[in-house]
């Protein structure tokens, strides 16, 4: 039996995969690659990486999976070439679920693990308690700020909540539209600096950068890198409001392949407060997410429970990297919790890849696990899946 | 011959439950359910919008189910309750949306290939449970079907064929007789001493005592200087008024979760020789209430309801409504008499309202005192949160995962052969 276990968190735009090892470590383990597949209209589809003119798929979407056919050559491409599966000896996986994948999606997972990649074993687990496993805590409230969704949950003795589950529809996704909206129109974006201090006459007025402004549609992905540049959260939606009215000089940045940008100078604060203000700034209704992980937890039974939630909570995912957003979300939450509920935000563990928590908390909690549950023999085995089918996994993995 | 038997050896069923308060959902075989979210739907009514009557048939509303669709603030959205006034199933389209809600969104299972475990209410009527599986099999197309009521159920959960069912639950405490597994249905009472009149209580007091109840969405709190607050209020224009008073009441509820008890003998109305302790309740706005004797009053509607109701201003009950031990009594005296021994000393307990502390062994003293001399009163509740407010569900699940179950199962065919009214001959 091989002792190697691989890890594969698949997320909508990323899939990150790697060797379970034995922490600490020094190098970076895990592969991070898109989630997206080129299909050639003519030929076979290719993982992502190659060729610009054919149509670029993501199988992925809001954790879900809606082209399995797509997702298997992701898979494909992935194990075998760079996490180096070899045919006939590809050895265990721990998949990272996320949250309110139904049964059906699960039993074809596992059917596709062991019958097109003929794994040794297989253990599935949700994203949330896998976050809370990097973190070194088995209770806690967990805030994934993903690309097309965030997600909230608690978990209680390593046990999803299922009543607490919240799901936003907002995401990274979003945040890159709304950059694509204020680069397209900028001027737009100096009217509403001017209502918002009370000025009432929209001016197409010379601006106060010296540059010129270039209303251009930005293609998803240099919005995207543009973003990661000048993303930033706001101390409170008052800080938020004042810096926005009070005009500062643009900004220029470059990107890795040497386009600059210039970019007004609220541009970078509008994007972060769009995860606190989703209906007015993304024109989604719903609540934010330090409402919504209030929410959460407001709907566990015993109060005792809430209190030890709002002890440990952890934000994580891609978005959990803004400058800021820690800040500001535990002050957000503050707000709405008793005080003798003390709310904080748990840090990330010393003996952890600083940079990869808590951004890729799901993968290495995920790679914790996978070497706990291998020794204790919890895999789904081959032989298991012979015996009962794709409902196996639902035996042992809740 | 197996033409009209559905099942075989691997059955995938789910349970769906459907309480006043909440409806709960999962799979069968599992030990708590999956899916967990309140009954009540957010209606967007574009008739209303129009100024026309949201009574006339043909107006599109919007529905939104889940806790998410209601947290949030929505102008002009109302909230209702797919139950009646009678509180059976009332509005069938919010039945469908609550079900599908369930179904789609939060276990993400596609309905055709599972069958469906229902839990009805224990005063369930033949018409409304004939609706019911109409709505099964031709809006979601479930192979197969069995419709249990609520009482069944817990018994099950317990694994007695032979109980006295208490289920405190929100809208009302049904008392019923469960005999070798069928509910006898002259014995069934129900009392409005429930859930929900204690929510309204604990607003009264709060109102009365204090300012009145904020739903959470009207108010920010802004922190002015470490550990200090400033409540800033926010717009509630647009917003409906079945709007605020459920969120308002989730506010009181969370209230009475922290704060209620029963008092282990009668409360009497001059208790003045016993201080009782007083605590502290802070409200989501920073408020905070004291509460000493109120705690135990609102607990104590539950036993003596004509006395206390005087106690919370704005409340009433109509003046024949019966206390909970009186109402479980009228139940056995329903019964055999060979069966009321059996009755009283296999009673269940169950319904998140009985999580009061001190419910349990109150109303155990009561029964006594008001139960024949001879009767050995034993009242059995599960300890545990989960399954006192889950039991429901969780006899559901145990019953349809049960081997001998499978040939019991109402399948399409059927339905396609017999119609509805063969759910009456199929389960009793």
């Amino acid at each position: 039996m091989s002792d190697s276990v691989a890890v594969l968190d698949y997320g909508s735009r990323w899939l990150k995969a790697g060797w379970a090892y034995n922490f600490p470590t020094e190098e970076e383990p895990r592969i991070m690659t898109p989630s997206a597949v080129h299909i050639d209209p003519d030929g076979a589809g290719d993982a992502a990486g190659s060729g610009s003119s054919s149509e670029l798929h993501r199988p992925i979407r809001g954790g879900k999976i809606t082209n399995w056919d797509e997702f298997e050559s992701l898979a494909y491409y992935v194990l075998y070439e760079l996490l180096g599966w070899e045919l006939g000896n590809e050895g265990n996986i721990m998949l990272c679920e996320p949250l309110l994948t139904g049964r059906p999606d699960r039993e074809t997972m596992t059917q596709l693990m062991f019958e097109v990649f003929n794994v040794t074993g297989l253990f599935c687990q949700d994203q949330a308690v896998l976050s809370l496993f990097a973190f070194g805590r088995t209770n806690g409230l967990v805030v994934d700020v993903g690309h097309d969704k965030v997600d909230v949950a608690t978990v209680t003795e390593g046990q999803v909540n299922p009543s607490t589950v919240r799901r936003l529809e907002f995401g990274g996704a979003n945040l890159n539209q709304y950059m694509q909206q204020l680069m397209k129109d900028p001027q737009r974006q100096q009217q509403q600096q001017q209502q918002a201090s009370g000025d009432a006459m929209a001016v197409d007025s010379g601006d106060a950068s010296s540059s010129a402004q270039q209303p251009q549609q930005l293609s998803e992905e240099t919005a995207e890198a543009l973003k990661e540049l000048c993303v930033r959260v706001a101390e409170s939606e008052a800080a938020f409001s004042s810096s926005i009215s009070s005009s500062s000089a643009p900004q220029t940045f470059q990107l890795p392949d040497g386009q600059q940008f210039t970019v007004q100078a609220g541009t970078g604060l509008r994007l972060g407060e769009a995860l606190f203000q989703p209906t007015s700034l993304l024109g989604i209704r719903g609540p934010n997410i330090a409402e919504a992980a209030v929410d959460s937890a407001a709907c566990l039974m015993e109060p005792l429970l809430r209190k030890l939630m709002y002890e440990n909570m952890i934000l994580v995912g891609g978005g959990s990297v803004i400058p800021g957003i820690s800040q500001r979300f535990i002050s957000e939450v503050r707000a709405m919790v008793p005080a003798n509920a003390n709310a904080v935000l748990c840090p990330a563990p010393e003996y952890l890849p600083s940079p990869s928590v808590p951004r890729d908390a799901v993968w290495v909690g995920g790679a914790v696990l996978a070497k706990v549950a291998l020794i204790q023999n919890h895999f789904i085995v081959k032989a298991d899946y012979e015996e009962a089918g794709p409902a196996a996994v639902h035996r042992r993995c809740t | 011959m197996t033409s009209n038997v559905y099942g075989g050896d691997e059955v995938n069923a789910l349970v769906l439950d459907l309480g006043t308060c909440c409806c709960r959902a999962g799979y069968s075989g599992d030990d708590t359910p999956k899916a967990v979210f309140p009954t009540m739907v957010g209606v967007h009514s574009k008739a209303a919008a129009n100024g026309k009557n949201v009574d006339e048939a043909g107006a599109s509303r919007k529905l939104s189910v889940g806790y998410q669709a209601l947290s949030a603030k929505q102008l002009g959205m109302e909230v209702m309750s797919p139950f009646g006034p009678d509180d059976l199933y009332g509005d069938w389209e919010l039945v469908d949306a609550v079900y599908n809600h369930a179904l789609r969104d939060r276990l993400g299972v596609r309905p055709e290939e599972y069958a469906l475990m229902l839990a009805e209410p224990t005063h369930n009527s033949r018409a409304s449970r004939e609706r019911l599986v109409e709505l099964v099999f031709e809006t979601f197309q479930a192979p197969a079907l069995f419709v249990a009521k609520s009482a069944m159920l817990t018994a099950f959960a317990t694994a007695r064929q032979t109980a006295l069912v208490v289920d405190a639950g929100y809208r009302a405490t049904t008392a019923a007789a469960v005999q070798d597994g069928y509910v006898l249905r002259k014995s069934v009472t129900r009392t409005p001493l429930a859930g929900q009149l204690l929510n309204h209580a604990a607003q009264a007091v709060a109102d009365a005592k204090y300012t009145p109840l904020r739903p959470r969405c009207a108010f920010k709190r802004q922190e002015t200087k470490p550990g200090e607050f400033q409540v800033v209020p926010q717009d509630m224009g647009g917003v409906a008024n079945s709007f605020r008073m459920y969120h308002i009441e989730q506010v009181a509820s969370d209230m009475k979760e922290g704060v209620c008890r029963t008092s282990e003998t009668r409360l009497f109305e001059a208790e003045g020789a016993n201080p009782v302790p007083t605590v502290v309740y802070e409200l989501p706005d920073g408020q905070e209430l004291y509460l000493g004797q109120e705690r135990f009053r609102m607990a104590e509607l539950f036993f003596q309801p004509r006395v206390f109701i005087n106690h919370f201003p704005g409340l009433t009950l109509s003046p024949d409504v019966r206390s909970v031990p009186e109402s479980v009594i009228d139940t056995v005296s329903k019964c055999d008499v060979d069966l009321r021994k059996d009755m009283y000393s296999g009673a269940i307990l169950a319904g998140g309202s009985s999580l009061i502390p001190g419910f349990k062994e109150r109303l155990e003293k009561e029964l006594s005192e008001l139960s024949p001399p001879g009767a050995r009163v034993k009242m059995v509740a599960a300890a545990n949160q989960a399954e006192r407010r889950f039991s429901t569900w969780i006899g559901g699940s145990i019953l349809s995962s049960l081997g001998s179950f499978q040939q019991l199962w109402m399948s399409k065919k059927d339905y396609a052969e017999h119609g509805a009214p063969l759910i009456n001959r199929k389960c009793p």
